[in-house]
């Protein structure tokens, strides 16, 4: 794949227009802000910087590097899904993460992206979870992305999925969103540079954040999933 | 951190340094059938303590040594045969000493078989400027079987001079009778990331407790207990769900109060004990 035909690649996977189903989480931030822990736009930005180097890069990461690294291998890939889905214990995450996983394999199927009809039918079967991050390895490496390019888009979408979020509940201005998506470029680059663990070592130490989608599950006058 | 590992690679060779196995005799008591216990382990005898269903033992795990030092590597097992009904605790809190040079680490392994009950409950660990530790927690249970565990720690820096423990690093894993994995948590933490009141993270709480309940039985039915128990208001921040796998359900806490921390993971584990016994627990010494 040319450069070019990648960035188009990115843009397209990466865009708002793209049905990703991401846009329906807010992964904690709603309960959060419910709670009084996030009130200003720089809390926001504190929550996805902590998200990206306290979660993202030890946790997600490894799982969607194994997952493209398995090169279209269906076995290895739900091996890797079913590691994932045990390692997430708060139920709105995990939940959250096959939501998305399977909306990305719809998609993915009506575009006749390889493997992804294929791996759909092991997931409605109940044969694996179809995890976001895992689905998101099987669609990079099956749409010639290379590795870091696939690593910016989930850490994209995360950053990205946030701030759309804040957005909503009102605790950020759009000028506001557009720098804090700026400035998560430097905390991405750093977060792909840190030690990869195996996948049956990821981890991801964000208790209040995972607290709260726990919390959100009985919360009152929920406008997202999560 | 080792290649691409969270836990010491030569945990695996940690020697037992305490081996329990329980049983429940044809009364329905259940006894200590099997008790190793090396340097720096003491086990209590068996309890029968107020309050507890019949026969359920309660068991003391204390430690000579003054808690966790460098280069520690401490190994316990403890085995709730078919029946039995199990309370291992420790005495006070375990201190984790700061380290000049190396790390500390802990394998824990439960397994509990069918209908046993098997309750793991250690006061939390203290953790000292410059101290590391990696711990690592293994449930194994029958699918008839409960097994409630706790793990916490809190931050001490004596001198107040603003130094923080080096890191923690935690490892649960709950399998099923064969081994295959149900649920796993696993972290990696710096005493700097715990303590630097980032929101999502920590905030402004210093502690942080866990308590995973293991019924396969009847999931939903815990997560209502654990639910049924979360503190409110702003002392303790805690939240309660289900674990993957239907494996049961479990319970985090932030807290800047170690007494109200203590009584969150208290509160939780009587009111299972009284969801899967019928009998809420007398008051412990310690």
């Amino acid at each position: 794949m040319s450069d070019l035909a990648q960035t188009l690649a990115l843009l397209q996977f990466g865009d708002s227009f793209f049905p990703s189903g991401a846009t329906s989480f807010s992964w904690g931030l709603e309960t959060l802000r419910a709670d009084g822990l996030v009130v200003r736009a720089s809390d926001v930005e504190a929550l996805i910087e902590g998200q990206i180097r306290h979660r993202w890069a030890s946790f997600d990461r490894p799982a969607l590097i194994a997952s493209y690294r398995a090169a279209g291998d269906l076995d290895r890939i739900a091996d890797v899904d079913r590691e994932i889905d045990a390692a997430t214990l708060a139920r709105e995450a995990r939940d959250g993460g096959r939501r998305i996983g399977s909306a990305l394999l719809k998609v993915h199927a009506g575009m006749g992206t390889p493997g992804a009809a294929d791996y759909r039918e092991r997931v409605q079967r109940g044969d694996a979870c179809g995890q976001m991050t895992a689905v998101h390895g099987l669609i990079g490496h099956a749409t010639g992305l290379d590795e870091t390019a696939v690593c910016a888009l989930s850490a994209y979408g995360l950053a990205v999925g946030t701030i759309g979020a804040a957005l909503r509940v009102g605790l950020l201005g759009h000028v506001e969103g557009q720098a804090i998506l700026a400035r998560m470029r430097a905390v991405v680059d750093e977060a792909v540079a840190s030690p990869l663990p195996a996948v049956d070592a990821c981890h991801a130490y964000t208790p209040m954040a995972e607290i709260a989608m726990m919390r959100h599950e009985t919360g009152s006058g929920r406008m997202f999933a999560s | 951190m080792t290649g691409d590992r969270i836990l010491p690679d030569d945990l695996d060779a940690v020697p037992r340094q305490v081996a329990l196995a329980f049983r429940r005799d044809p009364s329905g008591r259940t006894y200590l059938l099997r008790q190793h216990a090396a340097y720096p382990f003491h086990v209590g005898r068996a309890l029968y303590l107020p309050g507890d269903p019949g026969g359920f033992c309660t068991t003391y795990l204390q430690s000579c040594s003054g808690g966790i030092f460098q280069r520690d590597r401490l190994g316990i097992a403890v085995h709730a045969e078919a029946g039995a009904g199990v309370h291992v605790t420790t005495s006070a809190s375990t201190v984790v000493h700061s380290m000049e040079d190396g790390d500390a680490a802990q394998s824990i392994v439960l397994d509990a078989g069918e209908d046993a009950v098997l309750e793991y409950l250690p006061d939390p660990q203290i953790l000292f400027p410059r101290s590391r530790l990696a711990n690592r927690l293994v449930i194994r249970a029958h699918p008839s079987a409960t097994v409630v565990a706790c793990d916490s720690f809190l931050p001490h820096d004596p001198a107040a001079a603003g130094e923080p423990f080096d890191w923690l690093r935690s490892d649960t894993r709950v399998e099923d009778e064969s081994g295959a994995l149900l649920a796993a948590d696993r972290f990696a933490v710096t005493g700097a990331d715990a303590m630097a009141a980032r929101v999502g993270i920590h905030g402004a709480y210093r502690m942080q407790a866990t308590l995973l309940v293991v019924h396969r039985r009847d999931p939903d039915a815990m997560l209502a207990v654990l639910r049924g128990v979360l503190p409110d208001g702003d002392t303790v921040y805690a939240g309660a769900s289900l674990l993957p796998n239907g494996a049961g359900a479990w319970l985090r806490a932030l807290s800047s109060d170690a007494v109200a921390l203590r009584a969150t993971l208290r509160d939780a584990w009587a009111a299972v004990r009284s969801a899967t016994t019928g009998h809420a627990p007398g008051p412990r010494r310690k």
